[in-house]
């Protein structure tokens, strides 16, 4: 197992006065799915977004492939390296599932010529068709919506994958289908799959589960 | 690639918005266009009309600044201008010619001046003429120079005789004297010939008022006519002064007169200037050369503008409202713009969260801007080029109107026409050009384009600074 992603001593703070996180110290291999658990309020989405390189971590390192992320252009890291699936979608409502994918394609800088033909493997991959692909983001549902956002994020093929909540909004129908991606991703295609919830359904899928607790990891 | 596609989703996905956006765009640009080519045409006709009619520079006397001197120091003194001087002067590479005037007055017992006061009967209570020296004993007033019935004028070049270039006086009998003449030679006017019966031909003699013993012959080659004889031709009572009483003699003939009294003449001198631009030098070579302090050196810039009047202050308008206009134009863009990107801060954040870098999200931003400011660009410039003229000789016309309408006021206050002041023949109102034609180039529309550029990167810039300052986590934590 490779490891791709590593977080040594990790402390954040937004006002400089209370920490959110603590000395955090996790270790992510390539095909694995982890999940990070933990009450609200424990600090688990401030991981995720220093994990994604939304946030810069001021002490401590996160090192991809052995690479400092607060040395590395986190823009290029966010479209090359890591995928993001947020519990809340964040897709363009004015685009169609298609056009929210190719988008992503292009801000990663991909020059193929068949990239749509390539999106839309990649949205059937997540079970959205070309008709619902050709369909703007309104008009799908919850769980349509959150596999669009999981087509976005494996679009230009990154070795991370890391989802906040995803299955948080769903159904159980539906929450078993999306884990069952996140399974594929990890174990066939090799990717690193790192699951912020407090799911227990999702605590059975997962790898390795680690749990936070007033921004500390308190149980690996 | 993809951020010009994106950019133009954009501009079809908030149409509403980026149409209002084009309106104000597009009327800036109209506006401006008009101002702009009001402006440039404005300048170009002014230019060329102060290059076409070439800078007259004189020198006169700064009274003033002697008279200070002469407070603190009493020996001061001015040197007079001679000839050799104004020759001197005149010999620059400035200069693309120049002439000189030389004036005294003499009376005359054979033939009697003509005096206005008789013509309009003046009252009793009017004073005398005190300053005239009456060939025949009048009192003389000691406290001023003596002063003859008649002004002897001599050009040196016959040819810039201001009252014959435009038309005041004319030739009816006998000819021009010349340049070249070295006789005593003389032109009278045709109503002082008929006061005293004299023909082209005959010879008359004047003296010095200062001392009646210095007689000069005077030929008459010929006789003109002259319009100049409003009232404040007789000022004062002063016969010399009544243009009917004006002689023209040879600069020989003067000198004459000058060797025996120089107390009574002056020496007025006019350069023409190759360039208009080249007054500042042409006043440091003079300086350079020897002209006292206590002489100004003046031009007619303000003379040969004063027709000019209503191009320059439509031009300066013009300037003022561009200004104007670009600033509210600027203001609402920026405003719009400031709302379309707090409209867009979703936006922003998922773009910035899944890697779209800072620059080439203001870079899409504005380009947007752009797009729509080059549509606009095109339609408003050729709005702007339409009404260009029309606008231009409305404006004109209105000033041109408002001018007269002050003109007519001023005369109806003297209560009728008439009343015109001398000298101001020029700046009469139908003297104003009336005719602006608006040139369009390239120069205009590149400058054009330079104003919707500016506010593109005015209002750009907003967006700019909203993108630095928004960091996508927050925006998409604040959303959920």
């Amino acid at each position: 197992m490779i490891n791709i992603l590593k977080l040594k001593n990790v402390n954040f703070t937004y006002d400089n006065e209370r920490y959110v996180l603590e000395n955090i110290n996790l270790e992510f291999d390539q095909g694995k799915l982890y999940g990070v658990f933990g009450p609200s309020g424990a600090g688990k989405s401030t991981l995720l977004s220093l994990m994604a390189g939304l946030e810069k971590c001021k002490e401590g390192e996160i090192l991809y492939k052995d690479k400092n992320l607060s040395k590395m252009n986190r823009d290029y890291y966010r479209c090359h390296n890591v995928g993001i699936i947020f519990q809340s979608y964040n897709l363009l409502p004015y685009l169609t599932a298609l056009e929210n994918v190719i988008l992503s394609m292009d801000i990663s800088g991909i020059k193929d010529k068949n990239k749509e033909d390539k999106a839309l493997k990649f949205l059937k991959k997540v079970g959205i068709d070309e008709d619902k692909a050709k369909r703007r983001i309104l008009t799908l549902s919850g769980g349509e919506q959150q596999r669009v956002s999981i087509a976005r994020a494996l679009a230009y093929n990154p070795d991370i994958i890391l989802a906040d909540e995803p299955t948080g909004n769903l159904d159980k129908e539906t929450e078993a289908a999306i884990l069952n991606i996140f399974t594929s991703l990890a174990h066939k295609d090799k990717k690193c799959v790192i699951i912020i919830s407090h799911s227990n359904k999702v605590k059975e899928k997962v790898d390795v589960v680690s749990y936070l607790k007033k921004g500390k990891i308190e149980i690996i | 690639m993809y951020i010009l596609k994106n950019a133009w989703t954009n501009i079809k996905r908030n149409l509403g918005r980026n149409v209002l956006i084009g309106i104000i765009i597009l009327v800036v640009t109209a506006s401006s266009c008009i101002a702009i080519s009001i402006n440039t045409s404005g300048n170009k006709l002014i230019d060329s009309y102060v290059n076409k009619n070439q800078l007259e520079v004189s020198f006169n006397l700064d009274m003033k600044n002697f008279r200070q001197d002469k407070n603190s120091n009493s020996d001061t003194t001015i040197d007079k201008l001679t000839v050799e001087d104004i020759n001197k002067y005149g010999d620059s590479n400035y200069v693309s010619s120049y002439y000189y005037t030389l004036e005294t007055s003499l009376s005359s017992g054979d033939i009697e001046a003509i005096d206005m006061s008789e013509i309009f009967k003046k009252s009793d209570e009017a004073p005398d003429d005190n300053y005239g020296n009456k060939p025949d004993g009048g009192e003389e007033n000691h406290s001023r120079p003596s002063q003859g019935d008649f002004k002897i004028t001599a050009y040196s070049d016959i040819s810039y005789n201001e009252s014959f270039v435009e038309g005041t006086s004319k030739i009816v009998d006998g000819s021009m004297i010349t340049n070249e003449d070295k006789e005593n030679n003389i032109i009278i006017s045709e109503d002082l010939a008929e006061e005293n019966d004299l023909e082209v031909g005959d010879t008359i003699t004047l003296y010095s008022p200062s001392d009646t013993s210095q007689t000069y012959e005077f030929k008459i080659v010929g006789i003109f006519e002259t319009e100049s004889n409003s009232s404040d031709d007789n000022f004062m009572n002063m016969s010399a002064l009544n243009s009917q009483n004006q002689i023209y003699t040879t600069v020989t003939a003067i000198n004459k007169i000058l060797e025996n009294d120089d107390n009574t003449n002056s020496l007025n001198a006019r350069f023409y200037l190759q360039n208009s631009d080249d007054f500042d030098k042409f006043e440091k070579e003079v300086r350079e050369k020897g002209l006292s302090d206590y002489y100004q050196v003046s031009n007619n810039i303000d003379q040969i503008t004063a027709t000019l009047k209503p191009i320059q202050n439509i031009s300066n308008f013009s300037l003022t409202f561009l200004i104007i206009i670009l600033i509210v134009g600027a203001i609402i863009l920026t405003v719009i713009n400031m709302l379309n990107i707090r409209d867009r801060k979703y936006e922003i954040g998922v773009l910035r969260s899944i890697g779209m870098s800072k620059i080439k999200l203001i870079t899409q931003l504005i380009l947007e801007l752009f797009i729509i400011a080059v549509i606009s660009f095109i339609i408003g410039t050729a709005i702007g080029y339409g009404l260009s003229q029309p606008a231009t000789d409305k404006i004109l016309e209105q000033e041109i109107n408002s001018y007269q309408e002050e003109q007519m006021k001023t005369e109806n206050n003297f209560g009728g026409k008439g009343f015109d002041r001398p000298n101001r023949g020029i700046m009469a109102s139908s003297n104003y050009i009336d005719d602006l034609k608006i040139s369009f180039n390239g120069i205009t529309i590149l400058e054009l384009f330079g104003v919707s550029i500016l506010l593109v990167i005015v209002s750009g810039s907003v967006s700019a600074l909203f993108v630095t300052k928004y960091e996508p986590n927050k925006i998409l934590q604040n959303r959920n």
